[in-house]
C-alpha cells in the first residue's frame, strides 16, 4: 500500500465521472423519454385530426352526390316506368327516346343550370386566383413523366399557367361540339345487348364516340338482372378525342310488367365536366380525386404523387376507411379511399382523399429541437452544478482517506478540516472525534501495559478473564532485597525510587526472559508467576533459572554500580488459586494459596544471595538440582517443620 | 230514274234498310259455305320475373281481373268481290275496371272502332303501332265517345297511359273471315268460300301459326293450329 492510494484502493472511476455518466444518463433518458411521448401524441391528435377532416369531406361528398342524383335517379326510374317507352319499343322505337327526352326534361334542364352555375363560381374563383398568382393551387407542378397506369388526364381547374390539357372540361380546337360542356346523354340498351340509336341529338351524345363504340361500352353494363332494380349508380370513363371523359352513370330498368318482359335498361350519363364540381373543394392540407378504372382524375392531386398512389391502388391494399401511408416528394402523406359504387357492373372507383403530413412534420420537428435546445441547455447546468459540488466532495474524500493512512501507522495527531456542513462534514468531524479517541485509548493501553503485566493486560483486554478464579499447578516466586531499610536510611526518596526503579527493571527484564508474570510490586519486594495466567510448560524449571538468573544480574548490576545490593528469593510451586481478585472496577490478578505463603515465607527465611526451595518443589523440577540442603524450619502459618534447601545450580 | 235512285240511296235510312234486306236476303237464301273448326294452341302463361324494391310495386297491383287470353283465326287469301268493311258504328274497345276488353280485337281493313270509358277514372287510349299510330287524350265516359278508323292492315298495340297494365292488341285483316278463339283456345270459322287459302293463328306477336288449306263448298275441316302443325 501506498501513500497515494489510501486503504490499497486505486481510483479508477472517480466519483465526479460516475456523477456525470449518471447526469448524462439521467438527462437523456428524460429528454428522449419526453420527446418521444411528445411526439406520438403530436401525430395521433395530428392523424385525428386529418382524418375527421377527411370523414367530413367524404360525407360532404356522398351528401352532395346524393343531391345531385336522387333526382336523377327518381326521375329516371318514373320515366322507365311510362309505358310509352313499352309502346313505343314495341310499336315504334323511333318514338322511344323522344318520349323519354320528354320524361327527363327538367333534370337535363337542372344539370344544365348546375354545370353552367358550375363553371362560373369556378371561373370566379380563377379568376380571383390569377390576380393573386402567389396564393395558386396547390400541386401545379409537374414533376417528370407520370407513370402510365395513374395517369389520368381529367378535369381539372384551368390555371393560368398551366398546359391546355389540364384544363377541365375544355376540349382543344378544333373540336366539333361548340358548347363550352360535354352534355348528358342517355341511351336505351335491349335485353339482348344491342342499343337502340337515336335519330338525333335530342338523347345527348358522348364527343368523339360514336354509336358503335358507345354501344359497345354500354352493352357491358346491362347484365344483371337483380342488380338492374336497385338503379345502380357508378362512374364510366369514355375516351374522346384523346382525352378520358368520366361520366357519373345511372342505370334503371325497363319492365313490361303485363308481360312481366324485362325488356332492357336505360343506361344515363352525367358528365362529370370539373372534378371539383364532384368532390368539392378540399382545402390547402386536403386534395380530393376520384379513381375509377385505374385512373387519377383529380384537379389538385399533383402529378408526383400519382405515381406512388397508383401503387398503393394496385396493391389492393384499398382498405375502407383506413388511411394508407405514402412518401410523396420526400414527405409523409395519408390517403383514404371511399368506395364509390357497389354495383358490379361498373368498373371500380374510389373517391381518393390525400392529405399531407407536412404540417405535423414540421410541428415535430420544432418540438424536437425546441427539447434537444432545452435539453442540452440543462445539461450544461447540471453539468457544472455537479463538478462545482463533486470537486469540494472528492478533495475532502481524499483529505480523510490520507488521515485514515496516518492513523493507520499510529499517528494520532492528524486532522482533517471540517468544510461542508453536510454529511461529508460530518464524517469528517467523526472521523476526528474518532481519531481522538483511539489517541486516548492508545495511551491508555500504554498506561496499563505499564502498570499490569503485558500478558495480563492483554488477556484482560480480550475479554477473557472474569472476576473468579481457577486452580492451576503454579511456581510462585517472591524476592525482596535484604536489609532495605537500613540500606535506604538516610537516603533520599527520589534516590530510593531510582534504585529501586532501576533494581526492578533488570529483574523483571530477567522474568520476562523466562516466561515469568509479574504479580505485583510490593515496596521492594517482588512476586512472580509461572504457569499462570497461562503455562508455558517447564513453569517449575523456569522458576528455578529464572530466580538463578536474578540472582546472576543482580550481582552484576552490584559490581556495575558499586551499590551493593542484596536479595533473597523464596520459590514453591504447586496448586493454588488464581485469577481476578478484588471489585468488579477495581481489580488485579494475582494468585491465593497454601504454596503462595510458602514462598512467601520462604523469600523471608532466604538470606542474601539465597534461593531456597522446599522439598516438594525439588521433586517437581523434574530436572537434576545441585542444592545445599537445610534444616527444616518452622513457619509460621504451618503446623509442620518444611524441608528446605538452597539451590546452587541446575544440573550438575 | 237513276237520278232518283241514286239520291234515294245517299239516304242513310234506305240504306240500312237495304243492308238489312241484304242481309236477311243472305240468311234466307244461304250461298254454299265451308267451314273450319279446331283448336289454337295459346301457350303458356307469361311468367312473371322476380321483382323487387319499387318495382315489386307495380307488379301485382292490377284492379280488374286480368282479360282471358284467346287466338284470332283468319283466314287469309284473295277474296272476291274484294272484302269491305262494313260501314256505321263498329266494334267497341271499351275500359272497364282498368282493363281493356276485349284484349284482342280483329277487325277488318277500314272498320271504325269505338273507345268508350266506362271507368270512373280517366284513360288516355293511345298506339304508337306504324299501322296506325293515334292518342285520345285524356277523357271521361260521359265526353264524346272517340273513334278511329282503321285504314291499314297489321297489328296495332294500344295502351293506356295512365294504366300501365292495360294492354290491347288490334288485328287489322285484310280478311273478312275472322274469329276469336275461347278461353281454351276453340274456334268455329262458317261461311268461308272455296279456294286455297291460309289458315292463321294469331295468339301473339310472337306466336302465330300458319297452315295452308283448300276450301271445297260445304267443307267442313277441322284444323289445329300449334307448333307442330305449323307451316311458317
Amino acid at each position: 500500500m501506498s501513500e497515494s492510494d489510501p486503504g490499497g484502493i486505486r481510483v479508477r472511476f472517480s466519483f465526479p465521472f460516475k456523477l456525470t455518466l449518471t447526469m448524462l444518463l439521467v438527462a437523456g433518458l428524460c429528454g428522449v423519454g419526453t420527446l418521444l411521448v411528445i411526439q406520438r401524441q403530436i401525430e395521433d391528435t395530428y392523424r385525428g385530426f386529418l382524418e375527421s377532416q377527411v370523414t367530413d369531406q367524404v360525407d360532404f361528398f356522398f351528401e352532395k352526390q346524393a343531391v345531385r342524383l336522387a333526382s336523377v335517379r327518381d326521375t329516371l326510374v318514373g320515366a322507365t316506368l311510362n309505358v310509352r317507352l313499352i309502346a313505343a319499343l314495341r310499336s315504334d322505337s323511333s318514338r322511344f327516346y323522344t318520349d323519354l327526352g320528354f320524361e327527363l326534361e327538367d333534370i337535363l334542364q337542372r344539370l344544365a343550370r348546375e354545370n353552367a352555375w358550375v363553371d362560373s363560381s369556378l371561373e370566379e374563383r380563377q379568376r380571383d386566383r390569377e390576380r393573386a398568382p402567389a396564393a395558386a393551387a396547390e400541386g401545379a407542378e409537374i414533376a417528370g413523366k407520370a407513370k402510365d397506369p395513374a395517369e389520368g388526364a381529367a378535369g381539372g381547374e384551368p390555371r393560368a399557367d398551366e398546359d391546355e390539357e389540364l384544363d377541365g372540361g375544355m376540349m382543344p380546337e378544333p373540336h366539333p361540339v361548340a358548347s363550352r360542356f360535354v352534355r348528358p346523354f342517355f341511351r336505351f340498351v335491349r335485353a339482348d345487348g344491342t342499343m337502340l340509336r337515336p335519330d338525333d341529338a335530342s338523347a345527348g351524345y358522348v364527343p368523339g364516340v360514336d354509336e358503335e363504340l358507345l354501344e359497345e361500352r354500354l352493352a357491358r353494363l346491362v347484365s344483371d338482372w337483380e342488380e338492374a332494380q336497385e338503379e345502380p349508380l357508378g362512374y364510366l370513363v369514355l375516351e374522346s378525342y384523346g382525352k378520358q371523359l368520366l361520366y357519373e352513370v345511372v342505370t334503371a330498368p325497363v319492365i313490361d310488367f303485363s308481360y312481366g318482359e324485362w325488356l332492357g335498361e336505360v343506361v344515363f350519363g352525367n358528365p362529370v365536366n370539373r372534378i371539383e364540381a364532384v368532390t368539392g373543394r378540399g382545402n390547402s392540407r386536403l386534395l380530393s380525386g376520384l379513381i375509377v378504372d385505374g385512373r387519377i382524375y383529380s384537379a389538385r392531386i399533383p402529378r408526383a404523387a400519382r405515381g406512388p398512389i397508383g401503387e398503393i391502388y394496385r396493391k389492393m391494399e384499398v382498405m375502407e376507411g383506413r388511411p394508407a401511408e405514402l412518401i410523396i416528394a420526400g414527405m409523409p402523406h395519408l390517403i383514404s379511399f371511399d368506395s364509390l359504387t357497389d354495383a358490379k357492373r361498373f368498373p371500380p372507383a374510389y373517391l381518393i382523399s390525400l392529405y399531407s403530413l407536412a404540417e405535423m412534420v414540421a410541428l415535430v420537428e420544432i418540438v424536437r429541437q425546441s427539447a434537444i435546445g432545452l435539453g442540452l441547455l440543462s445539461l450544461c447546468a447540471a453539468l457544472i452544478l455537479g463538478a462545482l459540488f463533486s470537486r469540494g466532495l472528492t478533495r475532502q474524500l481524499s483529505d480523510l482517506a490520507a488521515a485514515m493512512g496516518e492513523v493507520r501507522k499510529g499517528r494520532f495527531d492528524v486532522r482533517v478540516p471540517v468544510r461542508s456542513r453536510d454529511e461529508v462534514g460530518q464524517a469528517t468531524a467523526a472521523f476526528g472525534e474518532m481519531v481522538s479517541e483511539l489517541a486516548l485509548k492508545e495511551r491508555m493501553r500504554g498506561v496499563l501495559d505499564k502498570v499490569a503485566d503485558a500478558e495480563v493486560a492483554q488477556e484482560l483486554l480480550a475479554g477473557n478473564m472474569e472476576l473468579g478464579g481457577e486452580e492451576r499447578d503454579v511456581a510462585v516466586l517472591f524476592c525482596d532485597i535484604r536489609g532495605f531499610t537500613p540500606l535506604t536510611e538516610g537516603m533520599p526518596p527520589r534516590q530510593i525510587i531510582a534504585m529501586v526503579n532501576e533494581h526492578m527493571t533488570t529483574l523483571t527484564r530477567v522474568i520476562y526472559q523466562h516466561g515469568g508474570v509479574v504479580d505485583k510490586f510490593v515496596g521492594d519486594e517482588v512476586m512472580v508467576l509461572f504457569g499462570a495466567p497461562r503455562s508455558r510448560g517447564n513453569d517449575t524449571l523456569n522458576s528455578i533459572r529464572c530466580a538463578l538468573e536474578m540472582m546472576a544480574e543482580r550481582e552484576r548490576l552490584n559490581r556495575e554500580t558499586g551499590r551493593v545490593v542484596e536479595i533473597g528469593i523464596g520459590l514453591a510451586v504447586g496448586e493454588a488459586i488464581a485469577g481476578l481478585m478484588g471489585s468488579q472496577d477495581r481489580l488485579s490478578y494475582t494468585v491465593v494459596g497454601e504454596r503462595v505463603n510458602l514462598a512467601s515465607r520462604l523469600c523471608g527465611a532466604a538470606g542474601p544471595g539465597e534461593v531456597i526451595i522446599d522439598a516438594h518443589t525439588r521433586e517437581q523440577v523434574g530436572v537434576h538440582l545441585q542444592v545445599e540442603p537445610r534444616d527444616p524450619i518452622r513457619l509460621k502459618g504451618f503446623s509442620e517443620p518444611v524441608e528446605i534447601c538452597r539451590v546452587i545450580a541446575v544440573g550438575g | 230514274m237513276f237520278p232518283y235512285l241514286h239520291r234515294t240511296l245517299s239516304c242513310g235510312f234506305i240504306r240500312v234498310s237495304l243492308l238489312t234486306l241484304f242481309g236477311l236476303f243472305s240468311v234466307s237464301s244461304p250461298i254454299p259455305a265451308a267451314m273450319i273448326t279446331g283448336t289454337v294452341d295459346l301457350g303458356p302463361e307469361p311468367r312473371m320475373p322476380r321483382l323487387h324494391g319499387r318495382y315489386a310495386q307495380h307488379a301485382g297491383g292490377e284492379p280488374g281481373p286480368r282479360p282471358p287470353r284467346v287466338a284470332v283465326v283468319y283466314l287469309e287469301g284473295v277474296f272476291s268481290p274484294h272484302p269491305v268493311a262494313p260501314a256505321g258504328d263498329g266494334p267497341i274497345l271499351e275500359q272497364e275496371g282498368l282493363q281493356f276488353r276485349p284484349a284482342l280485337l280483329p277487325i277488318m281493313v277500314g272498320t271504325t272502332v269505338s273507345f268508350p270509358n266506362l271507368d270512373e277514372t280517366y284513360h288516355n287510349v293511345f298506339s304508337y303501332s306504324k299501322a296506325k299510330a293515334f292518342d285520345l287524350g285524356r277523357y271521361l265516359d260521359e265526353e264524346k265517345i272517340p273513334r278511329v278508323t282503321f285504314e291499314e292492315p297489321g297489328v296495332v298495340s294500344v295502351f293506356c297511359e295512365i294504366h300501365n297494365h292495360m294492354r290491347a292488341t288490334i288485328l287489322v285483316l285484310d280478311s273478312p273471315h275472322f274469329v276469336t278463339t275461347d278461353t281454351s283456345g276453340s274456334f268455329r270459322l262458317e261461311g268461308l268460300p272455296a279456294g286455297e287459302f291460309t289458315l292463321v293463328g294469331w295468339v301473339n306477336e310472337r306466336r302465330v301459326f300458319r297452315r295452308r288449306v283448300s276450301l271445297e263448298v260445304e267443307d267442313e275441316l277441322e284444323v289445329d293450329l300449334n307448333p307442330k302443325s305449323d307451316e311458317g
